[in-house]
């Protein structure tokens, strides 16, 4: 099995994309005052990449080919267009909004000093489930008055096993 | 490692294009094998390698030697552009999604018919394993990093990691099994 | 005699109330008579006949125990359809998103082996007696407690959560667009893109960690109490990576000439 992985060893890259690679990589460096000629960066290049393959590359740069460049022409910067991502910001806000349901209670009431009469945590905890619940239409709001209390299932099972 | 890498890396830093060349130039080779082994289609693994120099080469400035192999930060970065390549693709990777030109490429450098189909075999055991035990087979017994430099890569210990590499070698023997 | 419940109880009296409404939402339209969910008049029933009847004994134990199996039997169906319901919000979420699917299926699985355990329970109401009424009730009380609802509280976090993979896929497509398009238009040679694009990817990856620590958390049981915590902060994480697209945007608009634009 090692014998095999070491066969692996291999693969290479295509050395027409490691020229054109490298060159876009290097042209992007800022330039020194004892600057290495264009034949000089080429030279190395071609002892790694063979005279041919930078011909070539040459050429495919110049007619604009080089695997996922190549859907570029025409430019299209749609990807920074400000209505697509306004519209994705929002459905984030939205459902950020849906996590805080609930939660920003629980945090405040944990962050506050508990008063003798304060839930207990694992009543505040239910209290941002239920909210949550409302906020994706599984719940009513809970009643807030004494008169309108509704018997829950659970009341109704601690009644039944008295 | 390069003779002289500390000083060529320090070239590099001070924006000395040739000095960072001879880094791509040694280093290339073996980013773009880890990733290709990793996602299977010549134009991604082209497209991720090309990504992870270029990040090095916006970010070499903040590269410091200190028991931190320039390799294992090559890898560091590798590892970051596959993962979150995999999120834009948000879907599992399927032996029969491969592309051909995977099959080309272990071809072409495999004379031996049988010999290619061993292979074969070997990579499609490779890309059942998970992400991290991947890492390790492919680091240490395709590219020969040490256990200390791929610790680094993976930023956990070396104990972790021979320990991964125990439980991955393992895994890799167990699908490999007629 | 009804007691008060013990501040304990309230771990699950609140966190169930909205379930109880569902029925009201859902079904109330259906019923003529009185809603699946409506135990007031039971209880009173059941309170009253305890509280003041002075007649004949074995005709209150007769009636009482009729009234508790009636309002056992309310009780069950209405926890059964509550159950109901939360599946079937469970089985509307998208399955377009691999990894959405088993943590789906592992709630549906869990559901309808609630909906399982009310059915078996529902079959044993007719041979109890009072006492093994009381048993009943208490036995489905605790495994509600101890197992339902966590589980139930947690297909909540589920449905919020796996709402939010198609925002992350649409981000994760949009930052791979994005740098490719900023390498196209050469605008990494700007100090400042550079910048504001190496921030997105650091931004999104950390959103994107976050996201995968929650599908962690939804996976657990018992359910961390703070896995709605996590997914905010995803979201959080998520919101910051696309105010530096927007920063992005801007300065692309201003490096670019309008020509060029499409």
């Amino acid at each position: 099995m090692m014998d095999l992985l070491k066969q692996l060893k291999r693969i290479t890259p295509d050395p027409s994309f490691s020229a054109r690679s490298r060159i876009e990589l290097l042209a992007q460096m800022p330039m020194r005052i004892v600057r290495p000629s264009i034949w000089q960066l080429f030279g190395e290049s071609m002892a790694s990449a063979g005279a041919l393959a930078l011909v070539g590359m040459l050429l495919l740069v110049a007619v604009g080919g080089f695997s996922a460049w190549n859907f570029l022409t025409p430019l299209r910067i749609t990807s920074l267009d400000p209505a697509g991502l306004t519209a994705e910001a929002e459905a984030i806000d939205i459902q950020i909004q849906l996590a805080g349901v609930g939660y920003a209670d629980l945090q405040a009431a944990e962050s506050t000093p508990a008063a003798a009469d304060a839930p207990l945590p694992e009543r505040r905890q239910s209290i941002a489930t239920h909210k949550l619940a409302e906020e994706l239409g599984l719940a009513e709001p809970a009643p807030t008055t004494t008169d309108a209390h509704t018997v829950t299932i659970d009341e109704a099972l601690d009644a039944l096993a008295e | 490692m390069l003779d002289g890498e500390k000083r060529i890396i320090q070239r590099a830093k001070r924006g000395e294009a040739s000095a960072f060349g001879l880094l791509y130039d040694r280093y290339q080779p073996q980013i773009y094998r880890f990733i290709f082994l990793k996602v299977s289609r010549r134009e991604e693994a082209e497209d991720l390698t090309h990504q992870v120099f270029l990040q090095a080469l916006q970010h070499i400035g903040e590269y410091e030697d200190v028991g931190f192999p320039f390799t294992s930060w090559l890898y560091r970065i590798a590892r970051n552009e596959v993962i979150d390549h995999y999120r834009t693709k948000r879907q599992a990777i399927s032996l029969d999604d491969v592309a051909p030109e995977y099959f080309a490429t272990l071809d072409r450098a495999m004379e031996d018919a049988e010999r290619r189909m061993d292979v074969r075999r070997v990579t499609d055991a490779l890309k059942q394993l998970k992400p991290e035990y991947q890492d390790v087979i492919i680091m240490r017994f395709i590219e020969d990093l040490s256990p200390k430099e791929i610790a680094v890569a993976l930023q956990k210990s070396e104990g972790a990691v021979k320990l991964l590499q125990h439980r991955a070698v393992k895994q890799l023997q167990q699908l490999l099994k007629p | 005699m009804w007691r008060p419940l013990a501040d304990k109880h309230w771990t699950a009296v609140t966190a169930v109330l909205f379930l109880c409404a569902v029925l009201l939402l859902g079904v109330a339209r259906a019923e003529t008579e009185t809603p699946l969910c409506e135990f007031t008049e039971s209880i009173k029933e059941l309170e009253g006949l305890q509280a003041d009847y002075y007649g004949d004994p074995a005709f209150r134990v007769r009636t009482e125990l009729a009234i508790r199996k009636r309002l056992l039997v309310m009780v069950i169906d209405c926890a059964a359809q509550e159950a109901r319901s939360l599946r079937q919000k469970i089985e509307e979420t998208s399955t377009e998103h691999d990894i959405v699917v088993p943590i789906r299926t592992r709630f549906l699985e869990t559901l309808n082996g609630a909906l399982q355990h009310y059915a078996d329970a529902r079959s044993r109401v007719d041979t109890l007696g009072i006492g093994g009424s009381k048993d009943l009730a208490r036995e489905i009380r605790v495994w509600r407690e101890n197992t339902y609802t966590p589980t139930a509280t947690q297909a909540l976090n589920f449905l919020v959560w796996a709402k939010n993979q198609e925002l992350f896929s649409a981000a994760n497509g949009r930052l791979a667009d994005i740098r490719t398009a900023i390498r196209s238009l050469k605008l990494t040679e700007d100090e400042k893109a550079r910048a504001l694009l190496e921030g997105s990817v650091v931004s999104l990856r950390a959103a994107n960690e976050e996201n995968d620590r929650a599908r962690g958390e939804l996976d657990q049981f018992p359910p961390p109490a703070n896995t709605l915590g996590v997914i905010r902060t995803s979201l959080e994480k998520l919101a910051h990576t696309y105010e530096l697209f927007f920063s992005l945007s801007e300065l692309a608009q201003k490096l670019i000439p309008l020509g060029e634009k499409q």
